[in-house]
């Protein structure tokens, strides 16, 4: 193994074993500061497998973004103030048995594609941001003029559904 | 052994999702796990893009869903605030009423 390679597995670690300690913790905090880890080992895994551009819009979008959302979806749910923020399990064997299964499956489909493609990819690791910007304007910017009605309306429909009209602002 | 190792933590990421969305009782958490399962697809697409002449255009593809997801977060973040609000609790398995009766 590269040098490089044992990058790629120690962001992996560091993801994967964040994302499990989400999964088994108790406050909601704590699995706030866990989720940000697992974004940022994402980012990190984007940057080694060659998505330079894909990693800094995963920082600014999912760290800088949903994820502030999510903070102060928590902070405005809040019960109390001496009461911590806690949550339980709710069927965890069904849910062991059933990410169990779809794991060894997704590895298996893993096995199979390794063995048809019969080699490793060599990732070049170009600077992809020119090339993004024009597929994103030449060719799929219908594509793009489509996902910015659709933030638009997402928007809007946050703004309505949270029931704004109905307070006074004052 | 890059791409081996990324599609295993996209692959584990997917199923830690998945036993989030299942088995959390906070609504919240629930959230977190589609973000986990969005961000897993997300990294396989990445890992399978360097097979393409052009790895670009899985990016913008990626781009696309890394959209769709802030927008879902959004729509999704307002229905719990909205939910709380009226019924004070978040409790997954405590809202169960479809009408209020």
């Amino acid at each position: 193994m590269t040098a490089q390679e044992y990058i790629v597995l120690t962001f992996a670690t560091i993801t994967c074993f964040s994302a499990l300690l989400l999964l088994l913790s108790k406050n909601l905090v704590k699995a706030l500061i866990l989720l940000f880890v697992v974004l940022l080992g994402t980012a990190a895994l984007f940057v080694l497998n060659g998505g330079d551009f894909l990693a800094m819009a995963q920082v600014i979008l999912y760290l800088g973004g949903i994820l502030i959302l999510i903070m102060f979806g928590v902070m405005l749910t809040q019960k109390g103030r001496s009461e911590e923020a806690q949550s339980g399990w709710s069927f965890p064997l069904s849910a062991a048995t059933i990410s169990g299964i779809i794991f060894c499956g997704l590895m298996l489909m893993v096995a199979e594609s390794r063995k048809a493609l019969e080699t490793n990819p060599s990732i070049n690791f170009n600077p992809t941001t020119e090339i993004i910007a024009n597929i994103l304007t030449n060719q799929w910017v219908f594509a793009f003029e489509a996902i910015s009605v659709l933030l638009l309306i997402a928007m809007l429909g946050a703004a309505w559904i949270s029931g704004i009209r109905n307070e006074k602002i004052a | 052994m890059t791409f081996l190792l990324t599609t295993t933590t996209a692959a584990f990421l997917f199923c830690l999702g998945i036993a989030m969305v299942i088995a959390r009782k906070n609504a919240i958490l629930a959230l977190i796990g589609i973000e986990l399962m969005l961000n897993a697809s997300n990294l396989n697409l990445v890992a399978f893009s360097n097979f393409w002449p052009q790895k670009e255009n899985a990016h913008v593809a990626i781009l696309f869903v890394m959209a769709i997801a802030a927008a879902e977060v959004a729509v999704g973040l307002a229905i719990v605030l909205k939910v709380y609000r009226k019924f004070r609790t978040l409790e997954l398995n405590e809202l169960d009423a479809l009408t209020e009766e």
